[in-house]
């Protein structure tokens, strides 16, 4: 490196930096190879066909929007907060316990017990009767209201016990009925929290797409700084290229890949799939 | 008197490097008014959560609901109401009146005629032992109606208990859940605000952004290098995410309802299989009568 007056006035000193002629003539064929690359490259973006991720589509259809779903908090009113749940309770006891198919069995069980009583009991009555001489009493009479007595009994216990077995069954619908409204309440929510999570990863990917497009020519002329100033020690071009911080979607695959591997150590199959998703999920906190 | 100091470099340096200013500064000519962020669309937040046209401030606050469903919930009243409407509510009586309209048909189609059919057999039909019969089967459907209502209703106890239980279960819940959605609302609320007023930003700044490369394209010969180089876009958000944390106090999969387990043997009439009916109890009843009868 040489400096020195470079025939100016006392006012105006030059300096000039110079180098090594060898260093001089090969920075020169550097810089004119660079040059070249960067005319070839310049207006040839990579992003350029990038689509913008279509998350809108995905999560409410082609053309709608998360404003074309119901409203979280309308969702959350008519679920949980202005939904009657006594009269949820009417409906599900009114409908179990006076159902078409608890008729139905009663009327089966009413057609058994009269073929026994056809079958079995009357003739069998009609024979005691029969061989004691008293068909004609009043004792015949009793005897066979009795055997009307028992069959009404025998009915109503059914009946009943039909209602008590159905009363447990008419409490748990009115719990799942809860239990599903609360269900529905709480799955909008998540879905709510999952598209805005999305939402504003998916848009600022596309925008960084869109920036890496537009930014594209500079990128290109960053490696042209760069190596004008390779004599004065100056960096490599930063590059918007460079992958010091993974992105979102290489965080979510590993975490992914990572859950994977920890749920098929623990169990293989199902494990894999559960642990993916969790290592997935935990990958975005 | 003040002395310039002029530095130069090799002339076939300073020739590239003024050609490559002209680069420079024909590209950012051409894409300073070309933001990327022009076309980002705030994404909505309110109208989402609210609907469209309505805000926090037209849904009651977490106080009052907190108030409603918790704090003044009288809970003896409301377990007074819930006896009262299950023991001897309207699905109470609808029972029991199904129950005894069910026996009285049973009766009345099957075992009347057949009681008239056997008593006509033996031409007591107008007699008052006939009538004496019909009486018997009369009585017992009283009896049996009168039961089954008491057993019913004493059945429904336990069931008032749960209905209680999981009433006040389903306010604590409701609130809870209203607590989670508002935590949801304002932490999408403050991501989303943060994107839309980081993109305003972007846009704002982009000639900027584009200028810092003509900055260091400049100052390329002193190794000067671009203030932005990772994002590529000043004004990007530095904002922690919220959203994603939201939602933790959900309890998914959680059972509201208490559950009521079927009558007991104590509280139950038993069922009657069709095999195992006493009929041997009707013989020997009348038999007993004629023996006593000779």
């Amino acid at each position: 490196m040489s400096s020195g007056g470079g025939g100016g006035s006392d006012y105006e000193p030059e300096t000039v930096v110079r180098y090594a002629p060898y260093i001089e003539e090969k920075h020169k064929s550097f810089l004119n190879a660079v040059a070249a690359q960067k005319t070839q490259k310049i207006n040839d973006s990579p992003f350029g066909s990038y689509a913008d991720i279509e998350l809108e589509s995905g999560f409410f259809g082609a053309g709608e929007s998360i404003l074309s779903s119901a409203a979280l908090y309308d969702v959350f009113g008519k679920h949980m907060a202005a939904l009657d749940i006594e009269e949820l309770w009417d409906t599900a006891f009114n409908s179990t316990l006076t159902a078409d198919a608890i008729n139905e069995l009663s009327v089966a069980e009413s057609a058994l017990l009269d073929d026994e009583i056809d079958s079995e009991a009357k003739p069998e009555f009609l024979i005691a009767m029969m061989n004691a001489n008293a068909v004609t009493s009043s004792t015949f009479v009793i005897g066979n209201a009795n055997i009307e007595k028992n069959r009404a009994k025998a009915m109503s216990a059914f009946n009943n016990n039909l209602i008590y077995t159905m009363i447990s069954d008419a409490q748990a619908r009115w719990n799942k009925s809860l239990d599903w409204n609360k269900s529905i309440t709480e799955l909008n929510a998540r879905l709510h929290q999952m598209y805005y999570e999305r939402k504003i990863n998916v848009d600022n990917f596309n925008t960084k797409m869109a920036v890496e497009d537009t930014l594209w020519p500079f990128t290109v002329l960053e490696w042209e700084r760069s190596a004008l100033g390779a004599l004065q020690g100056a960096a490599s071009a930063s590059s918007s290229m460079e992958a010091d911080e993974p992105s979102d979607f290489e965080k979510g695959l590993s975490g992914a890949l990572g859950g994977a591997a920890l749920g098929t150590a623990i169990l293989p199959g199902w494990g894999t799939a559960i642990g993916a998703v969790v290592g997935l999920a935990a990958s975005f906190f | 008197m003040s002395q310039e100091k002029i530095t130069r470099y090799a002339s076939y340096i300073e020739d590239k490097h003024k050609a490559f200013l002209n680069d420079i500064q024909s590209k950012r000519i051409s894409v300073s008014n070309e933001s990327p962020f022009e076309d980002y669309k705030d994404v909505p937040i309110d109208d989402a959560f609210f609907g469209v046209g309505f805000f926090i401030n037209d849904f009651p606050s977490l106080y009052d609901m907190f108030g409603k469903f918790v704090a003044g919930l009288d809970i003896n009243t409301l377990h007074a109401q819930m006896v009262a409407a299950t023991v001897n509510g309207t699905v109470a009586k609808t029972i029991i009146s199904n129950a005894n309209a069910t026996l009285q048909a049973d009766i009345n189609i099957n075992s009347i005629p057949r009681l008239n059919a056997g008593n006509t057999d033996m031409n007591s039909v107008m007699a008052d032992i006939f009538l004496e019969g019909e009486e018997i089967i009369e009585d017992t459907r009283i009896l049996l109606n009168t039961k089954f209502e008491k057993q019913l209703k004493y059945s429904l106890l336990p069931v008032a208990q749960a209905r209680w239980d999981t009433h006040l279960n389903w306010n604590k819940t409701v609130v809870s859940y209203y607590t989670e959605v508002m935590g949801l609302y304002f932490s999408a609320k403050m991501d989303v605000e943060d994107a839309n007023y980081a993109a305003a930003a972007k846009h704002a700044l982009w000639p900027f952004t584009v200028l810092d490369f003509e900055k260091a394209a400049l100052g390329a010969l002193q190794g000067a290098t671009t203030r932005i180089q990772k994002d590529g876009v000043a004004g990007t958000s530095t904002f922690q995410k919220l959203v994603a944390g939201a939602l933790g106090g959900l309890s998914a999969g959680a059972q509201i309802g208490t559950a009521v387990n079927p009558p007991t043997a104590a509280t139950a009439t038993k069922a009657a299989s069709s095999g195992g009916t006493n009929w041997g109890a009707g013989i020997g009843a009348a038999m007993g009568a004629l023996s006593g009868a000779f």
